[in-house]
Formats: C-alpha cells, structure tokens, sequence
C-alpha cells in the first residue's frame, strides 16, 4: 500500500481519482435503492403468500364447517 | 456477466441457491435468507471490467454463527470466477456501523478457505465525508493485467487519503 503522505500525484492521476470516487459514490447509491427496492418488492411477496395462506385456510374452515 | 451454473454451485453448496429478481438467494437453517447480487463496474482509464460484490442478510435479524453461510458464499464466488474471470470489489455493507467487522470477517471467509495461491485479495478502509468504507479487491492471481489492477487499486486508496489539495 503506498504511503499517502509521501506521494505527491499529478493532476492526470486526480482526475482519474474524481472518476473512482464518482463511480464508488454512485455504487454505494445504487446499492442503498436496490436494497430498498428488493425489501419492500419482498415485503410485497410475503403480504401475497399470507393473503393466500389466508384465502386457503377460509376455504377448507368452510369445507370443515360442512363436515360437521 | 455471463451468467451461473446453479447446478455447479448446488452441488458443492450447503444451502441450495436459487436465482430470483437478479440475485443469487438462499435461506439458512436459522430462517435467515441472503442475498448475493453483482453489479458490472467499469473501471476508469483501464481496459477491465469489474463488478461489485453485494452480499446482505435480508431477514433483518442477527444470524447466529452459521460456517454453511460462508461455504455457500464461496461456491457463488468460485461459480463467478469460472464463468467471470474480472475483478471484484466488494463494498461492505454499513447497516449498524459495522463495516469493519464484515470487512475482516470477509476477508477471513474467502482467506479460510485457502484461496491465497489462487487470489489476490486485499481490503482498505477509506472515508469518504464522515462515513468510515472498505473496499476490497479480489482477482486471481492469473489475470493478466495482476500488476496495473493492483497498482490502480493502490493508488486510488492512497489518493482517497491524500484528499486532493
């Protein structure tokens, strides 16, 4: 690892250095809205599957009902 | 990116992987479902493509020590360097300020496993703002362009630390 202290860089080396950062920010963005978006896109699957467990569990409790 | 053999890395996986929404999920005997998912990253002014690495607990509680999480994280990394032979970097996931202690734990993960021969692995903490990151870099050790990844990696981290005059 180079010694950041001791290094002088060039003004080439700086610009590329702006493009990293850019790129690293916007990685860092892109990462906090895709876990945004996945959780609340799970959030939404795990309503539907209880909705579901839901719309099933009424249909057999109507079935048991006419059993009895 | 190319995408994986699910087969292969199911194989070799303790927990069976699945590919859902772009990610590569699976759920751990403690109800504990991950994520993997790769994003491509262009790396500026060298002729390498490099993807990040995501990898995050989506079940919003702690897991308890659990190595099949780490097998299974491997066999992903393995499956996307047979089918990917770039650079990965991996950004450490921040929730509860615990970025260092994923980033050893990481690290530790891919070095257990004895992929040293085979990987260049390094990892580095920079600030941007107030926010403490680490970034790692993992590559084989085969790439060709070893050296010039390397050297931009370095150079960069030592420029995130100068802070431009």
């Amino acid at each position: 690892m180079m010694e950041a202290r001791t290094m002088t860089f060039t003004a080439e080396q700086w610009a590329r250095h702006e493009k990293f950062v850019e790129m690293f920010r916007a990685a860092k963005r892109r990462k906090q809205e895709w876990q945004a978006r996945r959780i609340k896109e799970l959030e939404a699957e795990e309503e539907y599957a209880r909705q579901e467990r839901a719309r099933i569990d009424a249909i057999f409790k109507d079935l048991d009902d006419e059993a009895i | 990116m190319k995408p994986f053999d699910l087969f292969r890395i199911n194989s070799t996986s303790p927990y069976k992987v699945e590919f859902r929404g772009e990610e590569y999920v699976f759920e751990t005997d403690y109800d504990i479902r991950y994520a993997v998912w790769f994003e491509e990253q262009p790396l500026p002014d060298i002729d390498v493509m490099a993807y990040w690495l995501n990898l995050t607990n989506r079940s919003q509680k702690n897991s308890p020590g659990d190595v099949k999480i780490r097998q299974t994280v491997i066999c992903i990394l393995e499956e996307f360097f047979r089918t990917n032979p770039d650079v990965l970097l991996y950004m450490c996931d921040s929730a509860n300020d615990q970025q260092a202690m994923r980033s050893r734990l990481f690290l530790r993960w891919f070095n257990a496993y004895g992929q040293q021969a085979e990987y260049f692995t390094c990892t580095e903490m920079v600030k941007d703002g107030d926010e403490e990151n680490y970034i790692a870099l993992i590559v084989k050790r085969s790439h060709p362009l070893l050296r010039e990844i390397i050297e931009m990696y370095n150079e960069e981290i030592a420029m995130f630390r100068a802070n431009k005059p």
